[in-house]
């Protein structure tokens, strides 16, 4: 054997997580309830009229979920967790959920849980966006007597102009961060849609000058609140990208099988079915990556950052792979509008690199490996 | 190295845990001076044999073998949780393989489902211990990947039934008391009906064992040649033409199919990747580490995110409320990904190495007295034994799936 390095950490292992991964019936339960009612309310024809702008997105759904208290997750002591999130996120990503459900459930993410926003929040009525590129605060506040005032500039504030009210994290002068509430419309703030491509998550331009932030709506953000508010946003985008590419893996699945070229269908030809099987494997081994990390979350242990990035570098990777197979495997048909893959190709590209992407997930991954040795 | 508490562990458990580890501290052989096999699948000399042999019946002796078989056929009675914790601390220090893993792994579960009464007294005992091993006669020349077209003849006589034909890449042939022999006894039958399953004694005259040589220059594994060999009515297993069912039997034990505890070989997987990390943190001839280059980095990254999955699915594997949507995926992945799995952390090692990758077993200078290269080479072997990864593929598509199946 090689010699070792002198000062090196203790043998690499994987942290043990409580029996069944920490799932519980009623963990179970919810899946299958979220799954039903999404392909009930939020089936793809729907999803296309909206991306079409034929249709709004679905106010009732929206309150539906909040009544059903599925925007309490990661609230204090009584909330909901790490795997409810990700079974959310799953789900959500299964049908592309095009509604701003997502925007206040990721500004809940990062409210503390005694924050009075909580309520108007949680119960669905009142719809929140962070404005914040991923962890990392743009905004600047200064302070004076009566509060603070807000300026600078975010983007790709996901489902920005929907939003009734933003969270804004901003630096003051002296390094630490504020967390502000700034109702919408509020003088000096414009949001500005951005020409995304993709429909079904709208993004905002956010520009404040001089946006006054009373005292009364503005809190420290806690030391390591951003860090534990990145962790869980990752954990929801891994299960999104999960939901999506399996949801891509069964369209494709179906298609091969009805689709017949040379008197037989097509998924009988192994250039079609090994990389779908290919897609199983990724879909399935990002799965337990996804459990494995909310379950560590859950539990408290101190690998659960690091889990939760394998599994959002793992999810990027297969959600890639999944809508450019996806695509070439559908032929012509997948190259049209009308085949619902490039739904799923555009939601890729925000997704996998919110929060950093694979290969940012992944020097944190080996930084930790190789900890000890530089 | 101490083992730690397992969150899952029961008190008994523990404390079996805790016995354990005490018995492999103590009992772990100190490597002999002779050069040990990478695995089971290159056992070549009877030096080797003797050695491996004595360590399986030392585990064996000691209570630890035998968790999946009942006691009146000479195991500890069924237990997986003892069985995985077994597991669990052999690999925790790279304790040796059983030399008859084959046996304990796809045989014994075999026997048990399909045996006689009679065949499981007698066979199971010896086979538990390592006194007896086994081999398996499936593949032939002509039959690989499409093994139901095998034609090695199984005929009946009056005082039993008679083999003539030709197997491969048959590992342990040359040192087995028996092997798994899947042979055709009804020509006229339908393919896969004509099989029959037979447990034949390989001291049988008229059997003659030709070791071949692998690309790594190793023996281990050999053709057998049967030419009218003889075998008593008592060998057959099952029922005459009930072969195929019972080699896919057979078969999905030796996939890992019905294990669903593959933790402990993620274990195994993280012993070979921190030798990884290692080496590319060891500097080179001119001082540069491997691990200062960002694409490397990220490379094992992945692998080490790879082992983190295949570790978590095994886990997840066992419990039935994950696995709702397609029951049938993580079982029928296990073989095929670990096996891929190991292949890359191989080739990525033996790029690493540089020149020194060219280095034989046993030149002074060869990093890891030259075994990265040597399991390079020997990981084409876990991808092509047990149902080539193609062939897997195809099985998880049409299974997993419901793809129409590829003719």
């Amino acid at each position: 054997m090689s010699e070792m390095s002198p000062a090196r950490r203790t043998p690499l292992q994987f942290p043990e997580l409580p029996a069944g991964l920490g799932h519980t019936d009623e963990h179970l339960l919810l899946r299958e309830n979220l799954r039903r009612l999404l392909s009930e309310k939020a089936d793809l024809r729907k999803l296309r009229r909206v991306w079409q702008g034929e249709e709004a997105w679905d106010r009732e759904l929206y309150r539906e979920l909040a009544a059903q208290g599925l925007l309490s997750v990661s609230t204090a002591s009584d909330g909901l967790g790490a795997i409810h999130l990700a079974i959310l996120g799953e789900e959500m990503g299964r049908v592309l959920l095009p509604s701003p459900f997502v925007a206040t459930l990721l500004a809940l993410v990062l409210l503390a849980g005694d924050d009075p926003l909580r309520e108007a929040l949680d119960s669905g009525a009142t719809r929140a966006a962070v404005a914040m590129l991923d962890a990392a605060p743009t905004l600047e506040a200064r302070e004076h007597a009566g509060g603070w005032t807000l300026q600078g500039r975010v983007s790709h504030v996901l489902w920005g102009a929907a939003a009734e009210v933003l969270l804004a994290p901003a630096r003051l002068p002296n390094g630490e961060l504020l967390l502000a509430r700034v109702l919408i419309p509020a003088a000096g703030a414009e949001i500005e849609a951005e020409r995304s491509l993709d429909h079904s998550r709208p993004s905002a331009r956010v520009r404040f000058e001089d946006v006054a932030v009373g005292h009364a709506d503005g809190t420290p953000l806690a030391t390591g609140a951003l860090e534990r508010y990145a962790t869980l946003a990752r954990l929801f985008f891994a299960a999104e990208m999960l939901g999506a590419a399996d949801r891509v893996l069964e369209l494709t699945r179906v298609y091969a099988c009805e689709r017949r070229q040379f008197d037989r269908p097509i998924g009988a030809f192994q250039a079609v079915k090994h990389p779908l099987v290919n897609l199983l494997i990724g879909v399935e081994l990002g799965r337990s990556l996804l459990y494995g990390g909310a379950a560590a979350l859950d539990a408290g242990l101190p690998e659960a950052e690091l889990s939760v990035r394998m599994a959002k570098a793992r999810a990027a990777d297969v959600l890639t792979f999944a809508v450019e197979r996806g695509v070439q495997l559908h032929g012509g048909f997948g190259f049209t509008w009308d085949a619902d893959l490039h739904f799923f190709f555009k939601r890729m590209l925000g997704s996998r690199a919110a929060f950093g992407d694979a290969n940012e997930q992944r020097r944190a991954v080996a930084d930790e490996l190789f900890r000890g040795s530089e | 190295m101490q083992s730690s508490r397992h969150m899952s562990d029961s008190d008994e458990l523990s404390a079996f845990r805790v016995e354990v580890a005490a018995f492999v501290e103590r009992c772990r052989p100190e490597p002999p001076s002779f050069e040990l096999p990478e695995t089971f699948l290159e056992v070549e000399t009877a030096e080797q044999l003797a050695w491996l042999r004595a360590w399986q019946a030392q585990v064996y002796d000691a209570g630890y073998l035998g968790f999946d078989v009942p006691e009146k056929y000479g195991g500890r009675g069924v237990d997986p949780a003892k069985k995985r914790v077994v597991e669990q601390e052999l690999a925790r220090v790279s304790a040796p393989f059983f030399v008859n893993h084959l046996a304990l792994t796809w045989v014994a579960p075999t026997l048990l489902t399909f045996g006689t009464e009679e065949q499981k007294r007698r066979l199971l005992p010896p086979l538990l211990r390592g006194d007896e091993l086994w081999c398996q006669g499936f593949s032939e020349p002509n039959a690989g990947s499409d093994l139901a077209s095998l034609t090695t003849r199984a005929e009946r006589r009056s005082s039993g039934w008679e083999v003539t034909g030709h197997k491969v890449w048959t590992t342990l042939a040359h040192f087995a008391k028996w092997m798994i022999l899947l042979a055709r006894t009804d020509p006229a039958a339908g393919k896969y009906q004509g099989l029959s399953y037979f447990l034949f004694p390989m001291e049988a005259p008229g059997v003659r064992v030709e070791p071949l040589k692998k690309l790594t220059g190793e023996g281990g594994f050999n053709q057998v040649l049967f030419d009218g060999a003889p075998m008593p009515a008592e060998s057959l297993l099952g029922s005459e033409g009930q072969g195929w069912e019972i080699a896919l039997a057979t078969l999905t034990f030796e996939r890992g199919a019905a294990d669903s505890s593959s933790k402990e070989r993620a274990v195994s997987l993280l012993v070979a990747l921190e030798r990884l990390v290692r080496l590319a943190e060891t500097p080179g001839p001119n001082g540069v580490r491997k691990s200062d280059d960002p694409l490397v980095r990220q490379r094992i990254a992945e692998l080490f995110i790879e082992a983190r999955a295949i570790g978590l699915s095994g886990i997840r594997a066992s419990v039935p409320g994950l696995c709702r949507d397609r029951p049938l995926a993580l079982p029928l992945m296990n073989k095929l990904v670990a096996s891929e799995y190991n292949q890359k952390l191989a080739a990525l090692a033996s790029e690493l190495l540089g020149h020194d990758a060219v280095l034989a077993l046993g030149d002074p200078d060869a990093p890891d007295a030259g075994r990265w290269t040597r399991s390079y080479l020997n990981s084409f072997g876990m991808t092509i034994g047990g149902g080539t990864s193609e062939i897997l593929r195809n099985v998880l598509g049409e299974r997993a799936l419901a793809l129409p199946k590829s003719k």
